[in-house]
């Protein structure tokens, strides 16, 4: 039965760990841009007790082969990348992609990452930059006499300078997609990274193609749905109950067990 | 003279034992794998050998589990008795669909990395948006690199290029062997699944189809079986034991 009480805890671990992400996701329920995770499980080898068998005379009593599981593991988290809902600020460097897309920013090791968190601010030197100050790309420099900033859905921006007639452009917004946004690397932060998993980034303007299409003076808020989330956690619990039952229930037998001999 | 042990009722209990650990090794397995994407659980069932003792063999159940959706376009669920064809160092194996990725060569692969197959071998496919038809065509609508191509574009229908169609097969008949990892082994004889039996679900997973409560149960009934079965087996050795001091005692 001691394979009984192994299976048994690889599943407490497995709910174990889904709570943690559970945990994390409502964590981040205010979180920015925030995408939920969820834990995929596998089942683990199995072992052939007893290979395909002939039992008794007759050939119609053949056993097939009985194989019994020993288990569970994690095999992956999984990212969500849904929409999040769209929150209105009002602040003019705050902005909000509705649809696929990510913003990319430059890191001071001059990697490129991808966030889903338009909160932008402007740095000393008048560069667009997010919330830890790592600079939009394509750069954007926002002259020191303008008045007004202006982004555009198609991610244009324009300032109106002061005694300026017309908004002058100043440049646009580029964003970049994954065929498996799933597979990106979350850099803490709200960033994410490339990886293989992902794919590589392929670059384009708001709402061409596929891209969505920019919101100014929107956030977008996490996509964590609190009762789905609060749904997944007793669920979990149920079954880490249940799985710790079994645990009891090997035990309970490995006592009667042991009163077989007295 | 007969054997000493046959047809006793120590063999019975002996085995009855050993079948009612098994069903407990079983039932862990399968509780372990309640939130196990695309797991189908174990039953255990006994079986009567000729000489009154009990067999036990397992059986997978093939009921279908719940589909949830996720929005993950790589996800992908079956419904029915289909599975895709993957490529594992050990040879083909069948797979009920589960979270998909594309590896370093934008291979289509499962979590664990191994090819999922279509027509034509391993799906590599170019960059773009993935679709995935109910019938397993793979197609992907690729990406505008500028505003001159989106221009091109609007006028042209939507559709994405079908680069292949996924390799469906009917889960052997017969029992099912498990490969671990959600994967089966195919059987001899092997299946295409029909076009009109497909039903590929993009964006969506298959849960386990274990029951907690019912499994609860019958892990409570395999406990009491267990400890009835060593009840009786004590019995029994009492009776031995009073045959073997009693009986043969002088008067």
């Amino acid at each position: 039965m001691d394979p009984a009480l192994r299976a048994a805890a690889t599943g407490m671990m497995a709910q174990q760990t889904r709570t943690e992400i559970i945990a994390n996701n409502l964590a981040n329920v205010s979180t920015t841009g925030f995408k939920r995770s969820r834990a995929h499980f596998e089942d683990l080898l199995y072992q052939t007790v007893r290979g395909p068998a002939v039992i008794g005379g007759p050939a119609a009593n053949v056993l097939p082969a009985v194989q019994i599981g020993r288990g569970t593991h994690l095999a992956a988290v999984q990212r969500n990348h849904e929409q999040g809902n769209l929150e209105m600020t009002g602040n003019n460097l705050d902005v909000a992609i509705e649809g696929e897309g990510f913003f990319q920013v430059q890191l001071p090791n001059g990697q490129v990452a991808f966030t889903r968190d338009g909160k932008f601010q402007l740095s000393d030197d008048g560069m667009i930059v997010n919330a830890n100050g790592n600079p939009l790309v394509p750069q954007l420099r926002i002259p020191n006499d303008a008045t007004a900033i202006s982004i555009g859905q198609t991610g244009i921006v324009s300032v109106q300078r002061q005694g300026g007639a017309v908004p002058e452009e100043l440049g646009r917004i580029e964003l970049a997609r994954f065929p498996n946004p799933a597979g990106l690397f979350a850099m803490g932060e709200n960033l994410y990274g490339a990886t293989p998993a992902s794919g590589e980034p392929f670059t384009g303007f708001p709402q061409d193609e596929g891209m969505g299409k920019l919101m100014q003076g929107a956030l977008e808020g996490s996509n964590v749905e609190v009762v789905t989330e609060m749904v997944d956690m007793i669920t979990t619990m149920r079954a880490y109950e249940l799985t710790s039952k079994a645990i009891r229930t090997s035990d309970d037998m490995q006592q009667i067990a042991n009163g077989l001999v007295r | 003279m007969p054997p000493i042990l046959r047809n006793t009722g120590f063999t019975s209990a002996a085995a009855a034992l050993a079948f009612y650990e098994r069903r407990q090794e079983v039932i862990a397995n399968n509780l372990a794998n309640a939130s196990t994407t695309g797991f189908k659980q174990t039953l255990q069932v006994a079986r009567l050998a000729d000489d009154a003792v009990v067999a036990a063999t397992t059986t997978t159940d093939r009921a279908q589990g719940t589909i949830t959706p996720t929005g993950n376009p790589l996800d992908v669920a079956l419904q029915g008795d289909g599975a895709l064809v993957v490529q594992t160092p050990d040879g083909e194996r069948l797979l009920r669909g589960g979270p998909l990725r594309l590896d370093a060569q934008r291979r289509l692969v499962t979590t664990d990395g191994f090819p999922v197959l279509g027509e034509r071998g391993p799906i590599v496919l170019p960059p773009g948006e993935i679709g995935i038809g109910a019938d397993g065509t793979v197609t992907v609508t690729a990406p505008m690199t500028d505003v001159a191509a989106a221009e091109r574009g609007a006028n042209r229908a939507r559709s994405g290029l079908a680069i292949d169609v996924l390799r469906l097969e009917r889960l052997p008949a017969g029992e099912l062997v498990h490969a671990g990892r959600g994967l089966f082994v195919p059987g001899a004889q092997r299946t295409v699944l029909p076009v009109g039996e497909r039903d590929v679900r993009q964006g969506a997973l298959e849960e386990s189809n274990v029951q907690p409560m019912t499994t609860l149960v019958e892990m409570l009934e395999t406990v009491r079986a267990y400890g009835d079965v060593q009840k009786s087996l004590s019995v029994l050795d009492e009776v031995r034991g009073i045959a073997a001091s009693q009986v043969g005692k002088p008067v």
